[in-house]
């Protein structure tokens, strides 16, 4: 596992899927500061700045720039005709995309150092006031939270988009409006169980005292979603795909 | 104990109605070339990707080194080297990165091994050009040079002389039987050239409509196909007695009871019909034939297709 992890990292060498990732994470994060600053008399702040970058993150441009990169190195496997070379080394299609799974995660680690600098950096720029160690270990920390639930959230549409060629661009326009919808339910009760919007109760992210989060009910959500992929990943790797 | 590296037991192929592969019994002997024959669809590929479990088969077996193929995958495909259809390799990578990358995952131990495989293709070593800026040609010789870069000891080559020029096609040509004769590989190659077929392999079975049509050996069919002069008599035992007795010739198949061949062509016709019918032979037809490999692949195969 540790050969193929290895090799998937290699993959992604002059990769430009990566760079819209980027770009899309950068857009998140300008919007977020539009939103702040396009209000009159409103109050410019880290905290409120990396809140608007949780909210756009996980609503608009998490979940399917994750579904984008990730379900793009597997497809990419079927367009380049890599496969047949990998099946036959042998290595199953489970230890592949548990592979690339993996390393999609060191991708959502990158997007948080990203996410989480530029977000300083602006801040910064803007002259916020609040910026010290504890407001930034926070804006860090909810940053993580967000990006790694999102990240579990699309799992199931990335391995089940990954047994077909070209099957990962509706997986894309999925994610985008199951990321979308967490804007309607992030303000009720059903925060704890959507599983876009765990990252919000876990992150103890920013709410009225209507909503009651309750982290145990999020972690199972989470727990049960990952259950599921590894199931996901069994049939997948049961059906008869012949190349 | 069996002698056959490769060996298939009515294999079988389906995709929905249409039968790609029929019934076919493979027999790839250890350290032999074997050419796989048949035109464009003929099921070369569909046949050589369920040898590799790229492919499962719809019924029928593979066995390799005497072990089912199916639950000795682990065991069975480090030992193989493959190239099927078009070659498969990572656009933004050099040829140099792409082989690292199969070397890792095939737990290459040889630190020179990309370097020796890139030298016996003809491809630089460390070059900075991406696999997207490559040619066919240089495609196909990388694809090569993966399928025998971790020393494998059979080769499963689809079609590998596609797109490379006439150098090429000479240089793979010698790299192949060299690998055969110098180091003991196995080769199994498809083509659908036959001329390609017939400077290469030692055995060679066409294939035609998903049915293997012949299995033997080169030299047996180039005598099957050579020039020769047919004859139909009543008792084809006694006329090749006649032939044995009166013109000192062995060098003749009886196909039936009515048919023979008979591969001396310097002998007179007319005296050897007259030789029949002194020992009460009746003759129904005498005639000399002329057909080349490519006439007879084309007859076996049904008229066409075959380059």
């Amino acid at each position: 596992m540790i050969r193929l992890i290895k090799t998937e990292f290699l993959k992604y060498k002059r990769y430009n899927i990566v760079w819209l990732g980027i770009v899309s994470i950068f857009f998140s994060i300008i919007l977020a500061v539009f939103q702040l600053t396009g209000t009159k008399n409103s109050i410019v702040s880290y905290a409120g700045l990396s809140e608007g970058v949780i909210w756009n993150h996980f609503s608009l441009f998490l979940p399917f720039t994750f579904v984008l990169v990730v379900g793009y190195s597997i497809n990419r496997e079927y367009t380049d005709f890599t496969l047949k070379n990998i099946l036959v080394i042998p290595v199953s299609r489970i230890r592949l995309i548990m592979s690339k799974i993996i390393v999609g995660y060191g991708l959502v680690i990158i997007e948080w150092i990203f996410s989480s600098v530029i977000t300083l950096l602006i801040a910064l720029f803007m002259g916020c006031e609040d910026i010290n160690i504890a407001s930034c270990a926070i804006s860090f920390k909810q940053l993580f939270i967000v990006s790694t639930c999102c990240y579990i959230a699309v799992l199931p549409i990335i391995i089940i988009t990954a047994g077909k060629q070209n099957r990962f661009l509706s997986g894309v326009i999925f994610s985008f409006f199951y990321g979308f919808c967490g804007i309607f339910l992030a303000d009720r009760n059903l925060v704890n169980l959507y599983p876009m919007t765990t990252g919000l109760v876990l992150s103890n992210y920013a709410h009225d005292d209507k909503i009651i989060y309750t982290p145990s009910l999020s972690i199972g959500v989470l727990i049960a979603i990952l259950c599921f992929s590894f199931v996901l990943l069994l049939v997948l790797n049961r059906k008869n795909n012949d190349l | 104990m069996s002698d056959y590296l490769i060996e298939t037991k009515q294999l079988t192929k389906i995709y929905g109605e249409q039968a790609a592969v029929k019934n076919i019994d493979l027999h790839v002997k250890r350290g032999r070339i074997y050419g796989l024959l048949g035109r464009n669809g003929a099921g070369k590929t569909t046949t050589m990707k369920m040898l590799l479990g790229l492919t499962q088969p719809t019924s029928g077996e593979v066995k390799i080194w005497r072990k089912t193929l199916r639950g000795n995958e682990k065991k069975l495909l480090p030992r193989i080297g493959s190239l099927i259809e078009s070659p498969g390799f990572y656009p933004n990578l050099t040829a140099t990165e792409n082989l690292r990358i199969f070397a890792t995952l095939r737990g290459v131990p040889n630190r020179h091994a990309i370097k020796d495989a890139l030298d016996l293709v003809g491809l630089p070593y460390k070059d900075k050009k991406l696999f997207s800026q490559y040619s066919l040609g240089m495609k196909q010789r990388l694809a090569i040079a993966l399928a025998v870069m971790h020393d494998p000891e059979l080769l499963i080559l689809d079609e590998p002389i596609n797109g490379l020029d006439p150098i090429g096609i000479a240089e793979v040509r010698s790299f192949i039987r060299e690998l055969c004769d110098a180091r003991g590989k196995t080769i199994l190659i498809s083509s659908h050239i036959l001329s390609e077929i017939s400077l290469l392999a030692d055995d060679v079975g066409i294939i035609d409509h998903g049915t293997l049509l012949e299995e033997e050996s080169l030299a047996e069919l180039e005598q099957k196909s050579s020039k020769h002069i047919h004859f139909t008599v009543s008792n084809t035992s006694q006329a090749a007695r006649v032939l044995e007795r009166d013109f000192q010739e062995n060098h003749f198949s009886v196909l039936d009871d009515h048919n023979i061949q008979l591969y001396n062509l310097t002998l007179p016709i007319g005296k050897i019909v007259t030789a029949f019918v002194a020992n009460g032979l009746e003759v129904s037809e005498a005639h000399s034939c002329e057909e080349s490999l490519e006439d007879y692949f084309k007859r076996v195969t049904g008229g066409e297709g075959i380059a």
